[in-house]
């Protein structure tokens, strides 16, 4: 439905488009018509409204018309639209839209005022060396974070809006001349056909842009620091910012970026590389350590030194459970305790970890309950979890199965299983790029950055994992 | 098709769920399993075989407590069936894959000892890296025995037996694989370490009478030898009121087709150890030197030893040229220091040395005698001639110990 | 045409995958007929395998697609489905002597009490998991396992080497050429893996000296099972006939080991989860002539293929001494032909059908 020139009939169409009290409609005189400003109270700018708007229309003089009102106002962003429906979305999305007696055209004012978090250093990735910024839930903060950080013609944004009910805008960020245009393209289709009620955060659009839609493993990379987001497109990803959500998104997606910590790059090489390693063990650590350890007592003895079998042997006397059991019983009580330390108010966290590690933990062993060596390893896979934390939740679950497979079917079962899980990840790929690059497929150049980190000056081309259009880095050119 | 997989899915996913938390495929629980650290065989009088296993239990209400011992015996027509009898009359399972020492009773002397030990060889239920040793007593006696050594008398063998590996060679340390290669090996020869019990009681009691809490001051007290030939660790342990006895293993005991044909003394096995072992680090003594006025005693540390045995085979027999390079400085006398050549460590002393070659001499000498008068061919020399002398050992398979003759040259030499 | 594999992948596939798997019960057997010959028997079958795939390398090496369908193209369907149906029953029974194997070391050697259902039997799950992915898995896995085969390689070879009398190797030819060669025989079935090559050949992404790097990966493979060969003897000499499980056994006479408790593990683990997939391969390659030749899906393909090895180690485990003796003894003539023998010779006349066709071509302008 389009406006008419009639002032009452284009207020009453768009009061049944927008049955709602929070929008307020404000009647003004521009000149020798009537005029009727509409706006979420709650959205808008109301002093740049009257600035900008209610005093360039109360000092116009004459007969308005689409011309002289389009001269008129001061507003640096500015647009006509005719529909009614378009009008009201516009609006609810933050614009002040100014309709005339007589002018069958809406003007619409970016005006939007609406409160923002500051910027902080983000919770998830903390670095000690390093810059201390990270996205906010504004996507047009991002979008400046992003503007500082890559001060370059080439840096481009591509806004796509997706969402039926919420209208969320989303940006795709991307180097020209680096980035994979078919990508480009291939994800901006993605996007534009997702059929989803509301994006309320960026993890609704990845799950759109997963290729598997049932995989364990992530298949978009993530990150909430604008450091990181620029080097990621520099490497040839694309990156889609949501509005509403501090996460910006990245494709395609390494393995090994998780391994990677921002603060890796900030450091020598040296300590980057052991860090690497450190975590590389921690993860394998996490995921076997309670499944071989089930799995020896049950099933292989001979690979338990005698001391230490002697050890386990006097701390499982008349614990009630199997060792399996024990083993499962203690890794639950740890996803309980880890759970409700997430979710607690933080003053209440501090009691939840005491009574959680120290109380719950010594009594259970006291009690008989659990066995010392249980809860160490409980324990020890649970912190060596936290080394990869952007992959916690996948690797707890991939315990969980080893556990449960070393308990079902032992050390020979774990080896399956981890043939299995190697098949499934080498064969792996999402928008065409190998999961497990650059290490099966073997990209011998981009070991550099992998589990090894090599020196800045060695690292002359961008990741042969990704698909880029100019490999060579410039400062090498 | 999809749903199908779902099911399939859930199905195998509740099974496993089950066998986890079952657990029931006949697995045996670690509580009941009986941890064997050591066997000793011994020849019942009715020809069955009498095996005493050696069980480390742990104390369950402290894990600091030290493991106390305990011993379990079973008997059987086969060395099998007796460990089987272990399980059948304990309640225990036998997990034999802890058992590292493996001692054979006095009554294995004249039986052909290979029908005992090729079980272990042949079972994958023990490693057949475990040591096997004779013992000059029944081999369930050494394993009863009290020793100030350790509280599980089978450790306490096995720190004898593997102390200072690749230091110090005073004992020919043998293990189920190797005494099975040399007893199929078409020598027959094999060997292995004769452990002799030596009893300090009258050191105990005195210790006891003034030590009320002896289990704790036993630690390392006392503990003396060590660095001479035949000190080995066990030879001079004075302290201690746990126990009342310790090992000596510095003897070796001969086998010629499985049979105990004979035995090499300490200074024989220090010497044959010379020759086929890595001999560096060792400490000897060479005793009685005459260094013009009253005869001292030397111990001397060898640095580099070179052993090389050949053969020169012909028509008229066979030549074993055993040859001895050792670089050793002196550690220790037992004289007044004045003397400069040792304070400066200079090249050994002209005495020292011709005495510490005649000794060495003498001691190969020894040696390949008793090779020849036991026809144990421990100086591997048929091994020798089937791989060197391929073409003559069709000749001398049959004869090669009666067509044996040997030339021996012994060479110290200190700091150049 | 997308082709699924890199001239490096080629190389790792036949240094990591292959050797591993020849590393059980094969030594022994040799052994038991050589003596300390069994690596000159070890020898002339890696110098027989090289020898096929030096052949179908030069014959083949300009052909756009692998050697079954270039078969297809030249020969008809008829001919090529038959060749494809033999080379199942070739792979099939290329898995007998080593699934069994594995099976008894792995509950012989990892586990007392557990019956073979629950330890060994989800190995088929990780076959029949391979088995459905397209063939650029298997450069891929192949890509991973290098380094997992290489640290396994390296430390069990570290392990065993102080303890190794080499001299136990000599005099070289002693058991003569009638059991050196009877060693090879019976060997036959782990070896002929010049069959895998038929595969990669005319499906890899051509590069400078691809023969070269292959032919010496396939030395250094040969090299790798050889030389362990040796170990295992210097380690075992006269007992070596009876050591049924070379993997686990050469690697704990270190001295360390006594101090230490059992950690030669970590390689014999290493070797065994690459050994698994060495397992895995025939049964892939028999899948994937499968689907070539009749029109299943992949996913009942690989089931099928795997059923006779299942009801084999399920049903039929009594009958393994005769199985054994069935594939080491009549089997092997089979493996030779259609290991080596077969390929070769198709692959030249290969070669001359495609060198006239060529001709032809340049004739008809």
């Amino acid at each position: 439905m389009n406006f008419t020139e009639s002032l009452e009939k284009n207020v009453a169409a768009l009061k049944k488009a927008l049955d709602s009290d929070d929008v307020k409609y404000k009647e003004i005189k521009i000149g020798e018509k009537q005029g009727c400003i509409i706006f979420v109270a709650d959205l808008t700018d109301k002093s740049a409204v009257g600035e900008l708007i209610i005093r360039p229309a109360a000092n116009f003089s004459g007969v308005p018309d689409e011309t002289t009102l389009s001269e008129t106002f001061l507003s640096p962003e500015t647009e006509n639209e005719t529909a009614v429906e378009k009008t009201a979305e516009k609006i609810v999305g933050g614009s002040s839209a100014l309709l005339c007696d007589g002018v069958k055209t809406a003007f619409l004012f970016g005006l939007k005022k609406f409160d923002k978090r500051a910027i902080a250093e983000p919770p998830t990735s903390t670095v000690i060396k390093g810059p201390r910024e990270g996205f906010v839930e504004s996507l047009s903060v991002n979008v400046s974070l992003m503007r500082r950080k890559l001060v370059s013609p080439d840096l481009r944004f591509k806004y796509l809006s997706v969402g039926e009910f919420s209208s969320t805008k989303v940006a795709l960020c991307y180097v020209n001349g680096i980035a994979d245009e078919k990508l480009i393209a291939t994800l901006s289709e993605k996007i534009k056909k997702a059929k989803i009620d509301a994006v309320l955060d960026s993890s609704y659009v990845s799950k759109f842009l997963g290729e598997h839609k049932t995989s364990l493993f992530k298949q978009i990379g993530n990150t909430e620091k604008p450091d990181v987001l620029a080097a990621k497109i520099l490497e040839g990803r694309i990156a889609v910012l949501v509005d509403g959500s501090p996460i910006a998104l990245t494709v395609p997606y390494l393995l090994i970026e998780d391994f990677q910590s921002p603060g890796d790059y900030y450091n020598s090489s040296y300590s980057a590389t052991v860090a690497r390693i450190l975590r590389l063990l921690a993860v394998i650590i996490s995921i076997y350590l309670p499944a071989i350890y089930v799995a020896a007592q049950l099933f292989h003895l001979q690979f338990i030194p005698l001391s230490f079998l002697l050890t386990i042997v006097n701390s499982i006397k008349g614990i009630p459970l199997s060792p399996s059991f024990e083993m499962f019983f203690t890794l639950l009580v740890f996803e309980i305790l880890n759970e409700a330390s997430v979710r607690m108010p933080k003053y209440v966290g501090m009691v939840v970890s005491i009574v959680g590690g120290l109380v719950l933990g010594e009594t259970a062993v006291n009690a008989g309950i659990i066995s010392a060596p249980a809860l160490m390893i409980i324990a020890l896979s649970g912190i060596c979890l936290y080394t990869v934390p952007e992959l916690e939740q996948t690797f707890s679950v991939l315990r969980l199965l080893f556990l449960i497979i070393g308990g079902s079917f032992g050390a020979f079962g774990i080896i399956v299983a981890s043939g299995v899980l190697l098949t499934y990840l080498v064969s792996f790929e999402n928008y065409r790029t190998p999961l497990l690059a650059p290490f099966s497929p073997l990209i011998v150049k981009d070991l550099k950055d992998g589990i090894y980190k090599g020196f800045m000056i060695e690292q002359r081309l961008r990741p042969l994992s990704l698909k880029n259009i100019r490999t060579r880095r410039a400062k090498n050119d | 098709m999809k749903f199908k997989g779902v099911k399939i899915a859930a199905i195998i996913v509740a099974a496993v769920f089950l066998l986890f938390f079952s657990n029931d495929f006949g697995l045996i629980d670690i509580e009941k399993t009986a941890i064997i650290t050591a066997v000793a065989i011994d020849l019942e009088e009715d020809g069955e075989y009498k095996i005493t296993a050696q069980i480390a239990v742990p104390e369950a209400t402290d894990t600091n407590t030290e493991n106390l011992r305990a011993q379990i015996a079973g008997k059987g027509s086969t060395v099998g069936a007796a460990i089987k009898n272990i399980g059948d009359t304990s309640g225990w399972f036998p997990q034999l894959c802890f058992c590292n020492l493996i001692i054979v009773g006095k009554g294995f002397s004249d039986y052909n000892i290979i029908k005992v030990l090729d079980y272990f060889s042949k079972t994958l239920r023990i490693q057949d890296s475990a040591l096997i040793v004779m013992a000059e007593t029944d081999g369930a006696e050494l394993l009863k025995l009290s020793t100030p050594l350790d509280n599980i008398s089978s450790f306490a063998l096995q720190k004898i037996l593997l102390k200072n590996a690749g230091l110090n060679r005073d004992i020919a340390m043998c293990d189920v694989k190797s005494f099975c290669t040399g007893y199929y090996s078409d020598a027959g020869s094999a060997y292995m370490p004769l452990i002799k019990v030596v009893l300090q009681k009258a050191e105990n009691e005195k210790t006891s009478a003034e030590d009320t809490d002896g289990a704790e001051s036993s630690g390392s007290a006392g503990v003396a030898g060590g660095g001479s030939s035949g000190g080995s660790g066990s030879g001079g342990e004075s302290g201690g009121a746990k126990g009342d006895a310790i090992f000596n293993a510095n003897t070796t005991a001969l086998f010629l087709h499985g049979k105990k044909v004979g035995e090499l003394d300490a200074d024989l096995t220090l010497a044959f150890n010379a020759l086929t072992r890595d001999f560096a680090t060792s400490t000897f003594e060479v005793k009685d030197v005459n260094t013009g006025g009253e005869p001292l005693n030397y111990l001397l540390t060898v640095f580099s030893c070179k052993a090389s045995r050949s053969l020169t085979v012909s028509e008229n027999g066979i030549t074993l040229h055993v040859s001895l390079d050792v670089y050793a400085k002196i550690s220790d006398m037992n004289g007044e220091t004045s003397d400069l050549e040792y304070i400066k460590n200079l090249p050994l002393p002209v005495y020292v040395k011709e005495r510490a070659e005649a000794d060495f001499t003498e001691r190969i000498t020894d040696l390949i005698r008793t090779e020849i008068q036991t026809g144990c061919d421990f100086l591997d020399v048929k091994k020798e001639l089937y791989r060197k002398h391929h073409s003559y050992y069709s000749v001398y398979k049959d004869n090669f110990i009666e067509n044996l003759s040997y030339s021996v040259s012994v060479s110290f030499t200190g700091q150049k | 045409m997308i082709k699924a594999f890199k001239p490096r992948q080629i190389c790792f596939f036949y240094v990591a995958i292959l050797p591993v798997i020849k590393f059980f019960m094969m030594p022994s057997l040799i052994c038991g007929i050589s003596g300390e010959d069994l690596w000159i028997s070890v020898l002339i079958n890696c110098l027989v395998d090289f020898t096929a795939i030096f052949i179908v390398y030069i014959c083949l090496k300009d052909a756009d697609c692998d050697f079954f369908t270039l078969n297809e193209r030249l020969f008809g369907k008829a001919f090529s489905n038959t060749v494809a149906a033999l080379y199942i029953v070739f792979f099939l029974l290329k898995t007998v002597m080593p699934l069994n194997e594995v099976k008894d070391y792995v509950e012989m050697t990892l586990y007392i009490t557990s019956p073979s259902i629950f330890t060994f039997m989800p190995v088929f799950a990780l076959i029949i998991f391979v088995c459905i992915h397209h063939l650029r898995v298997v450069g891929r896995i192949a890509d991973g396992m290098l380094i997992v085969a290489l640290i396994g390689y390296a430390f069990m070879f570290a392990l065993a080497l102080p303890n190794t009398d080499f001299g136990a190797l000599l005099p070289v030819g002693a058991h003569g050429a009638k059991n050196i060669l009877q060693g090879s025989y019976v060997s036959e079935p782990w070896f002929n893996d010049c069959a895998y090559f038929l595969f990669f050949m005319g499906n890899y992404v051509k590069g400078k000296k691809d023969g070269l790097k292959i032919f010496a990966s396939v030395a250094v493979s040969a090299v790798i099972v050889i030389f362990f060969c040796m170990l295992f003897y210097g380690t075992f000499t006269s007992i070596a006939f009876r050591q049924r499980f070379a993997l686990t056994e050469i690697s704990k006479y270190t001295t360390v080991i006594n101090n230490t408790e059992r950690f030669d593990y970590i390689p014999i683990f290493a070797l065994l989860f690459t050994a698994v997939f060495s397992l895995a391969l025939p049964f892939y390659f028999a899948t994937e002539l499968f689907v070539r030749i009749l029109p299943v899906k992949r996913n009942l393909a690989a089931v099928i293929i795997s059923l006779p090895s299942i009801i084999l180690l399920l049903f039929f485990e009594e009958y393994f001494a005769t199985v054994e003796n069935f594939i080491t003894q009549i089997a092997s003539g089979f493996f030779i032909l259609f290991g080596t023998v077969f390929p070769a010779t198709l692959a030249v006349i290969m070669k001359i059908r495609l060198s006239k066709e060529h001709k032809f071509e340049i004739q008809r302008g």
